[in-house]
């Protein structure tokens, strides 16, 4: 063991962790969410490689009881979803992590002795360095091309209709929601039969938000169209049936939970 | 600071245990940035975006095959520098859809993982994929990430598979270690499996078999270790593990399994046939029983819905064998439903690659035939490798396509293992032909330069274009990058008009209404929508009611039959033909491909339609209101 650069006997999952961990910083704050999910998958299979690591070391080395271990986690998991599945509360935060701390309580009963003992994978520092450092230029990749995916679009607009009331007089509901980048005006005509009965000039909806007016208006076919301040022709255009043979709304129904 | 001058005071950055794996882990990072740049400049439509792509893969292949071919490199590297080689093919498909999933298969297990999280309970009906419920491993898994973590499923998705992926490159090592003895052969096996076109991007989706895959490997090699371990408390505790790994795949994935007892008793047999001479002293068959056994039960007890979900895939690849047999006419390789066409180059390293690895099968074959005769598991793996020129021949066939892309995991294992005999073969072979050449004294340049540096050379740069095959042969060209909309091409055919829609029916209408719309938009709907889509899959087709030029009574009767609520039409359908074929269902493609578009007149005709609302509108998608007509008496 050289004094300069002594090997760390950290286990290989430690390593892991902290490989991605450092790579993680190193792309900042804009991929601050992937560190959630790594955790939540730490939690998830911790114990499981508890468990199953220690007893399978000696037959298969560090590599062999690790790679084992993490496919037995998982298995563990997608087994104790079908036993959770059975309770109420089927599967809740909760109850994985009663379920897991079953599971740790369990490994370390077991195998309480060996822990101590992990496999453990002598790695020098610069090692770790360079591994964080690739690790994080493939997060660098992530944010990169995430950079240019445009949801919502630049220029996206949505109008719809929905058959309402106004205290006892039916009505129509009409959405106009603005996806473009800057705020967009527009005018709204409302249309009975063919026949204009509403206008709604300058209505201005600022970037990524929604404009809902109700217009009460008589049994008949009820149009509404959307132009663009500087179009006279119609951007968009929704239409219904208001009165007696209007929509009934569909009662979409709840799927039943459980099994 | 003091790290910094550590590693600047180190006389070789490769001095540590793991050799040269942490730099070529930057190296990958570097190839990953390469990756992410073209496909931000895909979807900016900037040039370059070819050049960056292809030359990101041979950078880290070439060099991780380089020192996977020395000998004398301690075991620790060969296994980093295979899962490094693992973790970096996941990277072309994450990078092109980095906010959320977009490919087809990845949907499906979308909106069961959010249905798990809905409900709170498994086995909920999916309407897009009736039998993925019946097989919740993946999204049992991730569901518990995220409810442990609070992460949002997608991210949560991601990292599941990439540690998924992390015990399938480790296994793959691993158990062609166990066949072999030797750590070399094992990296090189494990490598090169790496090039099986399913690898690259359909074994890294979010979907059943990325899950269930990486089991296999792991089940032979405990199951390898149980038939020739003769302590009872090792094969006691190797026994618990195969049972928990065999229940796993069990309720992950349906062919996985099957594939897996498939192996099994196929090794049972060869335990046979080798008789006591083998290394495997105690049979495989009461494994393969067990699982068989454990197979049959899910299947028929709760699993049963897999066997209708199987039959007609099946069926057409029979079929369509049938026809290519009697008529001769085969599918054209390399072109899509819309007639473009992959370039020469692409066409050229694909066949080449698939030229040396028929002639490294061949000289492996050989070479592992005077090895292992006494070793019933290589021998599985040799037969397994013959499975490899029979599934170029499936490739005539679309359904055969499918089938050989989807075997591609299974044969690769036993591929993998007799082609890296035959690398180390022709590389003797390649050093016996330069001594005579060196002999002849042609070419002075011969004798400056090691032997074994130049047959390594050609052998590493041989590596990068059998990835970069595999890249062609495992990645649509039309879907490789992002880009401007494309019809009905799965991820080019989502943007944010149609996402929008999608969250705006699960927003403004409620979740689990009953809808029909085309492929992709139907995807939309049922994964992001949470709507309840109908299509032929589920009983009644759609197809001919979108199709027909106006709305007369067997619409409205097929609409009543469906019991629809809400119809979307996208015009962009309009704009041409359909990448991966269909507009709507398989039905309208029985008697031939389309040869025009669908036309404008045809997507609007329901805007002239009595009883029919048009309730949405976003320029080129409309939502339309058929409940009067699908929910009359």
């Amino acid at each position: 063991m050289r004094r300069d650069a002594p090997p760390v006997a950290w286990s290989w999952l430690f390593a892991a962790g902290l490989i991605i961990g450092v790579g993680g910083v190193l792309v900042g704050l804009a991929l601050a969410d992937m560190l959630r999910p790594i955790a939540g998958l730490v939690l998830v299979v911790v114990p499981g490689l508890l468990v199953v690591v220690p007893v399978m070391r000696r037959p298969f080395g560090s590599a062999g009881a690790y790679a084992l271990g993490g496919a037995t986690a998982i298995g563990l998991i997608a087994l104790g979803g079908l036993a959770l599945n059975l309770l109420p509360q089927g599967l809740s935060t909760m109850t994985w992590l009663a379920y897991l701390a079953a599971l740790l309580i369990l490994g370390l009963v077991l195998h309480r002795p060996r822990i101590s003992r992990m496999p453990s994978l002598p790695i020098q520092r610069h090692e770790v360095l360079l591994f964080s450092l690739g690790a994080g230029l493939m997060l660098l990749a992530l944010a990169v091309s995430r950079q240019t995916v445009a949801y919502p679009a630049e220029s996206l607009t949505q109008l719809w209709i929905s058959a309402t009331s106004s205290g006892s007089s039916p009505a129509v509901a009409v959405s106009v929601r603005n996806d473009a980048q800057a705020a967009a005006v527009y005018r709204v005509d409302i249309l009975r039969n063919g026949v204009a009965v509403q206008t709604y000039a300058d209505v201005t909806v600022a970037a990524g938000a929604v404009w809902t007016q109700v217009t009460p208006v008589a049994s008949g076919r009820i149009e509404a169209q959307l132009f663009r301040s500087f179009d006279a022709t119609p951007y968009r255009s929704v239409n219904l049936q208001l009165g007696p043979t209007a929509s009934p709304k569909p009662s979409g129904s709840p799927k039943a939970s459980g099994s | 600071v003091t790290a910094g001058a550590e590693v600047a005071s180190k006389r070789s950055l490769v001095d540590g245990p793991l050799g040269w794996a942490p730099l070529l882990t930057v190296v990958g990072g570097v190839s990953a940035l390469m990756l992410g740049t073209a496909n931000s400049l895909a979807r900016l439509e900037l040039p370059g975006v070819e050049a960056l792509y292809w030359a990101a893969f041979p950078l880290v292949a070439i060099p991780v095959f380089v020192v996977l071919l020395l000998p004398n490199r301690p075991r620790r590297e060969r296994i980093a520098l295979v899962i490094l080689l693992g973790i970096e093919l996941l990277i072309p498909d994450r990078v092109r859809s980095p906010a959320s999933f977009t490919g087809y298969d990845e949907l499906l297990h979308f909106r069961s993982l959010e249905d798990i999280l809905r409900f709170g309970h498994l086995f909920q009906p999916n309407p897009l994929l009736t039998v993925g419920p019946f097989f919740p491993g993946l999204e049992t898994l991730t569901s518990a990430v995220v409810q442990v973590s609070g992460a949002d499923p997608y991210t949560a998705g991601v990292v599941v598979i990439g540690f998924i992926r992390l015990i399938f490159a480790t296994g793959v090592f691993l158990l062609f270690e166990e066949v072999a003895g030797s750590s070399r052969i094992a990296g090189l096996a494990a490598a090169l499996y790496a090039v099986n076109p399913s690898f690259v991007s359909f074994d890294g989706s979010f979907a059943y078999e990325s899950m269930a895959l990486p089991l296999i490997p792991l089940i032979l090699l405990l199951a390898a270790r149980w038939s020739r371990s003769v302590s009872s408390p090792t094969r006691a505790r190797v026994s618990g593990v195969i049972a928990v790994l065999l229940g796993t795949l069990i309720v992950t994935h349906h062919l996985t399994s099957y594939s897996l007892v498939a192996l099994l008793l196929g090794w049972a047999v060869v335990q046979w046939l080798v008789g006591r001479r083998d290394r495997y002293r105690s049979s495989v068959a009461m494994i393969a029983l067990l699982a068989m056994v454990g197979v049959g039960l899910w299947l028929f007890s709760i699993a049963s819905i897999t066997l209708g979900y199987l039959f007609p895939p099946l069926n057409a690849a029979l079929q369509q064998a049938i026809r290519l047999i009697t008529t001769g006419v085969s599918r054209e390789l390399f072109e899509s439903a819309t007639g473009s066409v992959a370039p020469f180059w692409q066409r050229a390293v694909a066949f080449a690659a698939t030229g040396l690895l028929l002639a490294c099968l061949a000289i492996g074959l050989v070479v592992t035939w005077r090895r292992f005769r006494d070793n019933s598991l290589a021998l599985l793996l040799m037969v397994l490798s013959l499975g490899y020129p029979a599934s170029l021949a499936l490739r005539l066939t679309p359904s055969g396509a499918e089938a050989a892309a989807r075997s591609s995991a299974i044969v690769y294992l036993g591929l993998a293992f007799v082609v890296a005999y035959g690398v180390l073969g022709a590389g003797d072979a390649f050093r016996w032909l330069l001594g005579r050449v060196q002999r002849l004294r042609v070419g002075a340049w011969a004798r400056s330069v090691p032997e074994t540096v130049i047959g390594r050379t050609i052998a590493a740069c041989a590596f990068g274009g059998l990835l970069v095959a595999a890249v062609i042969v495992g990645t649509s060209p039309d879907i490789r990058f992002p880009g401007p909309y494309l019809v009905e091409a799965d991820a080019r055919s989502i943007d944010a008009q149609s996402l929008a829609a999608a969250a705006w029916t699960r927003d403004e209408l409620g979740e689990d209404r009953r809808f029909a719309a085309d492929r992709d938009n139907r995807l939309l709907l049922g994964a992001y929508g949470m709507q309840d889509v109908l299509f032929g899959q589920r009983g009644l087709e759609t197809w001919q009611m979108f199709v027909s030029p106006s709305v007369g009574d067997f619409e409205r009767t097929r609409i009543r039959a469906l019991g629809l609520d809400y119809l979307l039409i996208d015009r962009r359908l309009a704009q041409g033909l359909p990448v991966f074929s269909i507009y709507y269902e398989e039905g309208e493609i029985a008697h031939g491909l389309h040869e025009t578009p669908i036309s404008l007149s045809v997507l609007g005709k329901w805007d002239h339609a009595t009883n029919i609302d048009r309730i949405y509108d976003s320029g080129d998608i409309q939502v339309y209101d058929v409940s009067r007509i699908g929910h009359a008496t």
